[in-house]
């Protein structure tokens, strides 16, 4: 498991811990962007502050006064999608086209977010 | 000391008789042409002068040492006869009455023992020492040794020979040995006379000489008339055969003297011995000589016949072969090589030219001329070659590659694509180097470059990486081993067996069997969600997000292409576990709700699965 998790306030105003796979391809800040909601923000904090008693696990609080940053306009919910790396190490996205309450990747439109 | 050659007063006299008014007598080292000294004294102590120049009576005082050839001229300086070895002492050691013994020098010995008492006075005896170099025989002085009975004692050890040292006392004096020593020397003298006799006259006998040279000693005033005689009469006996010995004198100067050994085997023909290895001298191709001359004291000769072949031209030089009998009787031949086999030595040779056969034991001289060396090679331009000449280049001589080849067909003319140019026997791929290889593309103005025959037909050339030029084979195309693949005319791949496929597992990609299409799962995980969430095993599933009990986002590495697909969800290990979507698919996440059955609640092996 990674030594670093990324933690948000979700929708229903609880917190929500985003635990990376053993050997992401992707740094923690990158996973932080693309899987942090849009404009949600966030921190980024040792995996061994998470609490492992979960009996109250939807009364978890924490205070995003100040945070590490916000997930960016291709992360969950937002109207991008990630599609990978170049060979620089930043992010190639496509725009989503919503067609019927379903989201389609536009391929023939790829940009690098810097 | 050194002996008289003649009466005190040597006469000499034209082929009138008359007295040799003015003449010159030149005395030469025995067998050379080298000026020898002879005495006016008895002990050698005054030399004559060289050319000895004749009185108005043609006389002389001549006292000798050791071996000389002497050549008689007129006043004129016209030569009247030459005559060679002339040793006042060898002839006489074989007298009955005399005594004579030789011994062999070691180099070392200074003592030996001879057969006879001697007696105790050196000036009785005659000692002479060959010292080795060609020089022969020369007489020593008393000084040089002592006598006491059979001890005959060197102050120094005299040269290493055979038989090169000889003691002689002739038996008048040795029957006097306790006699004056006045007595001695006219004996002495009288020994010398006879000796000159002998070595001059070659018909009369020793007895004959010794003969006269009593008379010679006891009739004083007969003296010089009686010598004259002898003189006279020798005279007489060596024009007689002068015409032998003084074409064979004119033979032997500047040459080498062996005595032709008939056999044709080539190997050591022994000491002072020749062979040619074909009787007929136009035939010969090999010459075997000894390391040793003929000539007197029989020389080592070898270091100077091995330098035979020391010239870099092919031809090395010419030897000249003369029978001593007249130079009549010759042959010559180019020198090829020398081969030196210490004894003996080997000469390759080419016949040139050359007239009658030699015959077993007649004496040969050799004069070799040696050839110049072999001069530079040119760095010149060859200036014309034509039709069916043959230009062989030389490969292995690296630093003398060929660097400007140009080739015209004729000098107005340039060589097109419909001429031919060949190169044969061409084995090795460096042997063509890249100009060459250019030179000919630019030669043929376009036209093909054709590769060497093979049995291999449509070989795919390729370039070398660096220069773009070179050729180098190329792979086959087919479906064998290390083939190049085409594509058929479809701009299909041809049909391979999936077999060989084995770095693509086709195999893992589906068994499905019938016709029906099947597909693969663009992402899948298992997680656990229990505690710490996190992925036991996953494909394009980059984190998961806890968002709750029972609450997970699952976020893929890359983008569904759509959020049209199906999840395949499989619960936990609890009871009444279920596992459902809880939000609106997305392209970049699932969210995964875990519930037993009604309430959300965290769950152990969790799977889903996402197929396109």
């Amino acid at each position: 498991m990674s030594e670093k998790v990324v933690v948000f306030q979700n929708e229903a105003g609880g917190i929500s811990v985003v635990f990376p796979v053993e050997n992401s391809v992707l740094a923690i800040e990158q996973i932080a962007l693309k899987d942090v909601p849009y404009n949600i923000p966030y921190k980024i904090i040792n995996a061994t502050d998470i609490p492992t008693d979960r009996t109250y696990r939807d009364a978890w609080e924490m205070d995003f006064t100040e945070h590490d940053g916000v997930g960016a306009d291709y992360g969950a919910g937002s109207h991008k999608a990630f599609v990978g790396l170049n060979e620089k190490g930043l992010p190639v996205t496509c725009s989503i086209i919503e067609k019927n309450g379903e989201e389609f990747v536009d391929y023939s439109a790829m940009e690098v977010e810097q | 000391m050194a002996v008289i050659y003649t009466p005190h007063f040597m006469q000499f006299l034209d082929d009138n008789g008359s007295p040799l008014s003015g003449g010159k007598l030149y005395t030469y080292a025995a067998g050379t042409t080298t000026l020898k000294a002879t005495y006016t004294t008895e002990d050698a102590s005054i030399e004559n002068t060289n050319p000895i120049v004749l009185d108005s009576s043609g006389r002389t005082v001549l006292f000798i040492s050791g071996s000389y050839k002497f050549a008689l001229y007129g006043s004129d300086d016209v030569l009247i006869r030459t005559t060679d070895n002339i040793t006042s002492f060898t002839s006489t050691g074989d007298a009955a009455d005399s005594f004579f013994e030789s011994f062999s020098g070691t180099g070392a010995q200074t003592v030996f023992t001879v057969s006879e008492d001697l007696g105790t006075d050196e000036k009785l005896l005659m000692v002479f020492v060959d010292a080795g170099g060609g020089e022969g025989f020369n007489i020593q002085p008393p000084s040089a040794y002592t006598i006491d009975g059979t001890s005959l004692t060197f102050g120094a050890a005299p040269a290493s020979g055979t038989n090169n040292i000889q003691v002689w006392a002739p038996s008048k004096l040795a029957a006097a040995a306790s006699a004056s020593a006045a007595a001695a020397a006219a004996s002495e003298s009288a020994a010398a006379v006879s000796a000159a006799a002998a070595a001059a006259d070659a018909v009369l006998t020793a007895a004959d000489v010794i003969s006269t040279n009593a008379d010679v000693l006891l009739t004083n005033a007969d003296v010089v008339s009686t010598n004259a005689d002898v003189v006279s009469t020798n005279a007489d006996v060596v024009t007689t055969a002068a015409s032998a010995a003084e074409a064979e004198s004119a033979v032997a100067a500047a040459a080498i003297p062996w005595e032709f050994d008939a056999s044709t085997t080539m190997g050591d023909p022994t000491s002072g011995k020749i062979r040619l290895n074909n009787a007929i001298p136009a035939s010969v191709t090999q010459i075997a000589v000894s390391a040793n001359s003929d000539a007197t004291g029989n020389p080592d000769v070898s270091d100077f016949v091995a330098t035979w072949d020391d010239s870099t031209n092919t031809n090395k030089g010419t030897v000249n072969i003369v029978n001593g009998d007249g130079p009549d009787k010759f042959a010559t031949y180019t020198v090829t090589g020398v081969t030196d086999n210490t004894t003996w030595l080997q000469i390759a040779v080419t016949y040139v030219d050359g007239a009658s056969t030699f015959s077993a034991s007649d004496k040969l001289y050799n004069a070799f001329s040696r050839s110049g060396n072999k001069g530079a090679d040119g760095a010149g331009i060859v200036d014309s070659v034509v039709s069916g000449d043959a230009i062989t280049v030389d490969t292995t001589d690296a630093s003398n590659p060929i660097t400007n080849l140009d080739i015209n067909k004729e000098a107005d003319t340039v060589i097109t694509a419909s001429d031919e140019i060949v190169f044969a026997d061409i084995t090795d791929s460096n042997a063509i180097k890249k100009d060459t290889v250019q030179g000919i593309i630019d030669l043929v103005e376009g036209g093909d470059v054709v590769g060497p025959a093979s049995a291999t037909d449509s070989a795919v050339a390729q370039y070398n990486g660096t220069t773009g030029k070179l050729l180098k084979d190329g792979p086959e195309i087919g479906t064998s081993a290390n083939n190049l693949v085409q594509l058929n005319g479809s701009a299909e791949l041809p049909a391979v067996d999936g077999s060989n496929l084995t770095n693509i597992s086709v195999d893992a990609l589906s068994t499905a069997s019938g016709s029906a299409p099947s597909y693969s799962l663009r992402a899948w995980g298992r997680f656990n969600g229990t505690g710490t969430p996190s992925f036991t095993g996953d494909g394009n599933f980059g984190s998961i997000t806890d968002n709750g009990t029972g609450d997970y986002t699952l976020n893929f590495t890359t983008s569904m292409p759509s959020s049209v697909y199906a999840t395949l969800n499989g619960g936990g290990t609890a009871a009444s576990s279920l596992m459902a979507l809880n939000a609106v698919p997305s392209t970049s996440a699932v969210r995964i709700a875990h519930k037993t059955p009604s309430s959300f609640a965290d769950g152990d092996y969790l799977s889903v699965g996402v197929v396109v």
